[in-house]
């Protein structure tokens, strides 16, 4: 069973964590701010 | 009076010139006082011209009896030479307003140029501009760029949502 061989997660856990930090870097620097930007200015342009 | 003034006396049309140039400030101020002087100038001028500058000393002959004043004073009247006036300072001054008009008419056409050519520019901009569907983000914020700062403040307090944007543009969530 491989669950039962030492290390075997090891690989995972430490791919999962890189992809995560990688995923809440790009969201939170990338995605979220440009949404904001996107709903700040609609809001702004009705208010012109 | 010299060739030029004759010509602009003939073919100034005053009231048109401060409306048509669209005059404004101190040049218009200057030059209502200028035409105001130019028209007193004009009446006392007339005036003058209009009465007789003859003295009929027959007249006071027959009236008083003491003639010899009167003979004493027909001879200084007709010995009175005018006295010959230095008009350069006169003259002086008035080319000295002369070049400030000057001065400040290309001041004026030089404001109402630029004014052209922002108007132009601005045309311009309007004519070459996109249609409002094709505007993007970028574009809005390169018009305004308090958006942006206010992206980073917001992002920085964790202010993920925009206030009156769902009473403006409705919620799509479902949950």
């Amino acid at each position: 069973m491989p669950q039962l061989v030492p290390f075997y997660f090891v690989n995972l856990l430490t791919f999962g964590m890189l992809t995560m930090t990688f995923l809440l870097y790009m969201v939170s620097t990338k995605l979220l701010p440009n949404i904001v930007k996107l709903l700040l200015t609609r809001s702004m342009m009705v208010n012109l | 009076m010299s060739s030029v003034s004759k010509v602009i006396n003939t073919k100034l049309d005053w009231a048109k010139i401060i409306s048509t140039l669209g005059l404004t400030g101190q040049t218009a101020s200057s030059l209502t006082a200028f035409k105001k002087r130019h028209d007193e100038a004009k009446k006392e001028y007339l005036a003058l011209t209009s009465k007789s500058t003859e003295v009929d000393f027959e007249t006071y002959r027959t009236k008083l009896s003491n003639t010899k004043v009167i003979d004493e004073i027909e001879s200084k009247v007709k010995s009175f030479k005018p006295v010959t006036y230095d008009v350069s300072k006169t003259l002086k001054t008035i080319e000295m307003f002369e070049s400030k008009a000057i001065e400040n008419a290309k001041l004026t056409e030089k404001s109402v140029i630029d004014e052209i050519n922002q108007l132009q520019q601005s045309l311009k901009d309007m004519e070459s501009a996109r249609p409002f569907n094709e505007l993007t983000v970028d574009d809005v914020v390169k018009a305004k760029p308090d958006i942006e700062d206010k992206v980073v403040y917001m992002v920085k307090n964790g202010k993920w949502e925009v206030p009156t944007y769902k009473e403006k543009f409705g919620d799509l969530t479902v949950m």
